[in-house]
């Protein structure tokens, strides 16, 4: 028998003797964790140890990081940024901003640009980083963004957008929180904020067996000092290596669902240049022929091309095709080194063309009375 | 509002701050009312529901116990009886309703009849199954004489709804926790330096053991054709690992909260995967569950007092239901199934062993380290049914793992850093017979310690906050 004997009765009257936490008795803990904390901070500080761990956020992956640093030091040499190059990896590797500086100062115009093309940025994650960082950080006078036909739609990628647009900076970004700000601050100053999850995120690449490849290419290739990745070996090459085979022509339709939701977040990324006084442009950056081999291929790119054009006319920007609507004049195999990147040899013409076209299109903007 | 986000900690906070400038009777009265704000986060439909249940149990409690006193063993039943059909009707109701329908209605349809049974889409209120058995506990004990009732709804109600184990327990006997709601409470330093561990051990074992845990496991259970054996394998660990160290967190942070306002909730879990037999393992394994199955099924339906073969029919009855208070689903019915056979197996070997006076063992470590081993790969094996939501999935899984396809040797890798974690709480508590070990700990290794564990917390943080699983039940 086990009685409780529970009344409460005259408990009611007995002094609680409830006792307050004292804090100076255990002050020192604390103050000890906190100590031992911020020595972990410095230690993540040093580079080398950076190197080792995994990569912390994707606004910390070598590709961004790098890209910053670059338009830190061109803007404390040059005082301004004339033109911005925005968009996925095909920007990044496919327009070099020296080249193309030389060659509108061929045309008397002196002017600086800076490529700004981040791997795995998608039409939303672009607007998103035009809004957040790229304006604010370079203030341009013109924004130039490529895009090709394979962004308008989903794709492996995919996964890869979704993970951009929920990380720890770009989620806030797209929140009005009040204490977004501070949040913002916080994590780009502090290191240890941003290793958050960064130990599932690397056990995770082990789930299926082996290490999954890292996605930031930018650990492995060199960048110029404007922000241009320098793409090799070639598409012969890689093609005579046997790799690329399971690659196909698009047969995707030109305008569905993916495609118009795609179209609005160019148009978003348009009209937030306009709210800044920024002039925009898009372009279509050129893939290979190889894309629209397939059948009606060349009245499929055709109805590609009108729909950017149709896109630029109905919102009043600027658009340019270097190809003029036929997609053989990109059919090189020493100028790509996949079917959308190019190699040097490639950015190289695709550069030139692309200087000619923005440097007759935009003369009012590309004069150095700006500086 | 989940133990480990931020909403919770303010809550904690203020909670914490309003009780120390209380007197006893204001503290019960806040705390109620913190607990039925706990519970209106999840769902404010379903106070009404556990307010009903209190008001139920508490006069229940009072008719039985007039009734003992009078000596009258009829209206003692009939109190009794009313507190068991109320409370196992709502749960009844609302949790195994659609299951019993829907599968009456399968096995009419495999039967060629073509039935129109109602389909009703119930919600189930978080944490029925925990509370209906605590005020059923509550009932019962003051019937068998165990218990006298409590004097004010206030205390019972508070002893019902108290938010550190409202949800997802440890179910706790009346006996144990109402003398707490109706006396004063002393919270010292003591307490709250084990308050603050046991909390932290907890959140350690959710953010940075449970959660990494689940998010793998989970894609081995969501397609578990496109693996190999070896990572279905590790699979089946993790989700052992995240099940475990999601439910002794949650288990923990609840003990540790409630220590800090001066509560002693039981432990729930003793290291169950060191378990040297089946026995042991549930010995070691939500206590609380398994301790009450035990004093109020097990033991009512004649335990092991009577024949071999009712001793191993109420051991299966007993798992059966045990599967099946988990949720309304045949896998945790083949769950239970299993560890009642498990169960049954090894208390027939066992008097099969003492009958013969066999008494050969391989040398006692060698022994302990074989049995546990054993124990765990039959326990892991089991999480299968308890993890896999279909029989499709199941069917699926239990081929991958039959296939023996090879590679995939790498997904060890999380395997051994996971379990790496969880031995880093469980290696010490067991060795040291002591769950708050690191508070005997000079002061500058107890400070490494915890910083090393901020650190794994900060570096496994997920971005966003996954529910405790046994918050479904």
């Amino acid at each position: 028998m086990n009685h409780s004997s529970i009344s409460s009765s005259d408990a009611a009257a007995v002094h609680v003797r409830t006792r307050q936490f004292s804090l100076r008795r255990v002050w020192r803990f604390p103050v000890c964790v906190i100590a031992l904390l911020a020595g972990a901070e410095l230690i993540l500080r040093i580079p080398a140890v950076r190197q080792a761990l995994p990569i912390r956020t994707h606004y910390h992956e070598a590709g961004i990081v790098r890209r910053v640093e670059a338009l830190e030091q061109v803007l404390a040499d040059h005082g301004s940024i004339d033109i911005l190059f925005v968009g996925s990896s095909i920007v990044r590797c496919n327009i070099q901003p020296l080249d193309f500086d030389r060659a509108v100062m061929g045309r008397g115009l002196r002017e600086v640009s800076f490529n700004g093309g981040l791997s795995g940025l998608w039409p939303n994650a672009v607007a998103l980083y035009v809004e957040h960082l790229w304006l604010p950080k370079a203030h341009p006078a013109v924004v130039v963004q490529g895009i090709r036909f394979g962004e308008l739609h989903s794709s492996p990628r995919a996964r890869r957008e979704s993970a951009i647009l929920s990380g720890p900076i770009e989620r806030r970004w797209r929140t009005n929180s009040p204490t977004r700000d501070i949040e913002i601050s916080a994590l780009e100053r502090i290191h240890l904020l941003q290793y958050r999850g960064t130990l599932p995120r690397w056990l995770a690449s082990y789930e299926s067996g082996a290490p999954g490849e890292s996605l930031d290419d930018d650990e492995r290739v060199a960048t110029d000092s404007r922000g241009w990745t320098a793409r090799l070996p070639t598409l012969d090459i890689v093609l005579s290596r046997g790799l690329l085979h399971a690659e196909a022509p698009y047969s995707a339709p030109i305008k569905d669902a993916e495609t118009e939701a795609a179209l609005a977040a160019i148009g978003r990324t348009a009209e937030l240049c306009r709210r800044a006084h920024v002039r925009y442009v898009l372009v279509n950056v050129p893939e290979h022929a190889f894309r629209w081999s397939g059948p009606d291929g060349a009245r499929r790119y055709a109805d590609y091309v009108d729909t950017l054009r149709a896109l630029a006319q109905s919102l009043s920007f600027e658009f340019v095709d270097v190809t003029n609507g036929d997609p053989r004049r990109f059919a090189n195999d020493a100028e790509y080194s996949d079917y959308h990147h190019m190699s040097p040899a490639g950015a190289h013409r695709f550069t030139m063309l692309l200087a000619s076209e923005l440097g007759s299109r935009l003369p009012g903007t590309l004069t150095a009375d700006r500086r | 509002m989940l133990f480990h986000t931020p909403q919770y900690f303010v809550f904690l906070g203020i909670v914490l701050v309003l009780y120390f400038h209380l007197n006893h009777r204001g503290q019960n009265l806040m705390l109620l009312g913190a607990s039925i704000f706990f519970y209106s986060c999840w769902d404010y439909r379903f106070v009404s529901l556990l307010m009903a249940s209190c008001v139920l149990d508490f006069w229940a409690g009072r008719y039985i116990y007039r009734a003992r006193l009078a000596g009258d063993r009829a209206a003692m039943k009939r109190g009794l009886l009313a507190s068991l059909t109320g409370n196992l009707g709502m749960l009844a109701f609302f949790k195994y309703f659609g299951f019993f329908v829907g599968s009456a209605d399968t096995a009419l349809r495999t039967l060629g009849f073509t039935p129109s049974l109602p389909v009703l889409n119930i919600v189930l209120p978080v944490g029925i199954s925990f509370y209906t058995f605590q005020t059923l506990s509550y009932a019962i004990d003051i019937y068998r004489g165990q218990l006298d009732p409590v004097d004010r709804f206030l205390d019972f109600a508070l002893f019902v709804a108290f938010f550190p184990h409202m949800v997802a327990g440890p179910i706790m006997r009346a006996v144990d926790l109402l003398p707490q709601m109706t006396r004063p409470r002393v919270v010292t330093q003591a307490n709250i330096e084990r308050g603050l561990l046991l909390f932290g051990m907890g959140l350690f074992r959710k953010v940075a053991i449970a959660d990494p845990a689940g998010m793998l496991a989970d894609t081995y259970f969501a397609n578990p054709a496109s693996f190999s054996t070896i990572p279905l394998v590790c699979g089946l660990v993790l989700y052992g690992l995240q099940i475990y160290n999601d439910f002794a967190g949650y288990s923990d942070m609840a003990r540790g909260a409630a220590w800090l306002l001066g509560f002693d909730l039981m432990r729930n879990f003793r290291h169950p995967y060191f378990a040297k037999n089946i026995a042991d393992f549930w010995k070691r394994w939500h206590i609380s569950l398994s301790t009450w199955l035990r004093d109020y099924l097990y033991i009512p339906l004649g335990g092991n007092r009577k024949s071999a073969t009712r001793t191993t029919i109420n051991l299966f009855l007993t798992m059966l239901l045990g599967g099946l208070w988990h949720g309304a689903s045949w896998n945790f019915v083949i769950w239970g199934g299993l560890h009642g056979t498990y169960l049954t197996v090894y208390h027939t070997w066992r008097r099969w062993r003492e009958s013969r006076e066999i008494h050969w063992m391989p040398a006692p470590v060698v022994s302990r380290v074989l049995s546990t081993i054993a124990v765990y790969a039959l326990v892991t094996f089991t999480w299968l049914f308890f993890g896999a939501h279909d029989t499709g999935t199941t069917i699926a899984y239990l081929s991958g793992l039959a296939a023996l396809s090879p590679g995939g040797e790498g997904a060890f890798l999380p395997v051994c850093v996971l379990w790496g974690l969880t031995l880093a709480i469980d290696l010490p508590q067991a060795v040291a017979d002591d769950e708050l070990f690191a508070l005997r700990w000079a002061f500058v290794p107890r400070a490494v310690a915890v910083a090393a564990a901020c650190l794994v917390i900060l570096f496994s943080g997920q971005m966003r906050h996954e529910p405790f699983i046994y918050f479904q039940f």
